[in-house]
């Protein structure tokens, strides 16, 4: 069981570090996925302050509040981040029949179908978030 | 199906957070009962004016199918903008009703001066909104002839357009300085004047015919 974990961790750390270095060879792009990326992120940001100061929520501080949010927005990015590319490609590549090429690898292909090499500016967002978080948790 | 999504889509994101709000105390002059009415008519407009043409743009680009376009003796502009106010139209006609009975609910009990005028100015104005977003979101989509990650500056769009246009939020929400400010911006498309309005449509129409002209130029594909 340790050893399947060991062996999956290894495959899962492979995956993401060629997918890594693929996102920061190509750095226009990945200045404006981050860029496309980050701009969701403060919208929340941004609407959720624009409410607060005009609503108040009984039984919630302020502080609360936001560190529900940046909760919810690391939550969020990681999600995209570990699965949105498996979601995104599976269904595609079902599709059109380049789904076989994982069938064919002696790894589990659900692991592999959903771990796939996952967006860098997603991971950068969920750092953000959680960069605010803990600038939440000091400040309330 | 697609006309029961059009109408739907505008109400999800609204309709949560009014039940969300629902739940709060307001601490300024915003009551819910009046954003359910703001949210009621911009669900029902925003279709009749937003523009996804930048979408169509990339898929074309990418895929090298605008090369069918670029031999023809036809403008790939104006044939966009015919097939998306043909779009538009069908929206319209999907929707009047609904934005019949919504107007029927939302002046119940008032007796605002209302008079064919002003609903004639509401129609052109709704029509100038629409020219202006096709024209940004064309804009927008002739980028993808630079960028491979172009779903980066869809969402930048998107969120400028949703934010900036008064979709998510109203405008009583935004600081003053920041009303003062997007008076002058294309984004408040519902609220600014017809001369303003056209005025970005000018702008953005000009700013097309040079970024197309680069694009084109630019522009290699060889099919696969």
């Amino acid at each position: 069981m340790l050893i399947q974990f060991k062996k999956y961790l290894r495959l899962f750390w492979a995956v993401q570090s060629a997918g890594i270095a693929k996102d920061i060879q190509l750095r226009g792009n990945f200045t404006m996925t981050l860029i496309g990326s980050l701009c969701y992120f403060y919208l929340h940001l941004i609407s959720f302050k624009l409410i607060i100061s005009r609503f108040r929520f009984p039984g919630w501080e302020t502080g609360q509040l936001w560190i529900l949010l940046f909760t919810f927005e690391i939550f969020t990015y990681l999600a995209f981040f570990f699965f949105w590319r498996g979601l995104q490609h599976t269904p595609k590549e079902i599709g059109t029949g380049t789904f076989d090429v994982l069938l064919s690898k002696p790894f589990s292909s659900r692991f592999l179908a959903f771990f796939r090499n996952c967006s860098l500016h997603n991971l950068a967002s969920a750092i953000f978030g959680a960069i605010y978080l803990v600038f939440a948790l000091v400040q309330y | 199906m697609r006309f029961f999504v059009t109408i739907l889509q505008g109400f999800i994101t609204p309709l949560f957070l009014l039940l969300v709000l629902s739940l709060a105390t307001p601490t300024g002059g915003t009551s819910v009962s009046g954003l359910i009415s703001y949210f009621l008519l911009v669900g029902l407009i925003y279709p009749l004016t937003r523009s996804r043409v930048n979408e169509f743009i990339e898929e074309q680009t990418t895929s090298g199918e605008i090369n069918n376009f670029l031999v023809k003796p036809i403008s790939f502009y104006k044939y966009l903008l015919v097939d998306d106010l043909s779009w538009k139209i069908l929206n319209l006609l999907t929707l009047a009703p609904f934005i019949f009975i919504a107007c029927i609910f939302l002046l119940w009990g008032n007796s605002p001066d209302y008079n064919l005028a002003i609903l004639g100015i509401s129609v052109v104005t709704t029509a100038i909104s629409f020219l202006v977003s096709f024209n940004f979101s064309y804009l927008v989509g002739l980028f993808s002839f630079w960028l491979d990650e172009f779903w980066a500056i869809n969402n930048v769009k998107l969120v400028t357009v949703t934010f900036l246009g008064g979709v998510v939020l109203p405008y009583s929400f935004f600081p003053d300085w920041s009303n003062q400010l997007l008076k002058y911006s294309p984004f408040p498309y519902m609220l600014i004047e017809i001369i303003i309005s056209l005025f970005w449509y000018a702008v953005l129409g000009l700013s097309i015919k040079v970024l197309q002209k680069m694009a084109i130029s630019k522009y290699s594909h060889t099919a696969s």
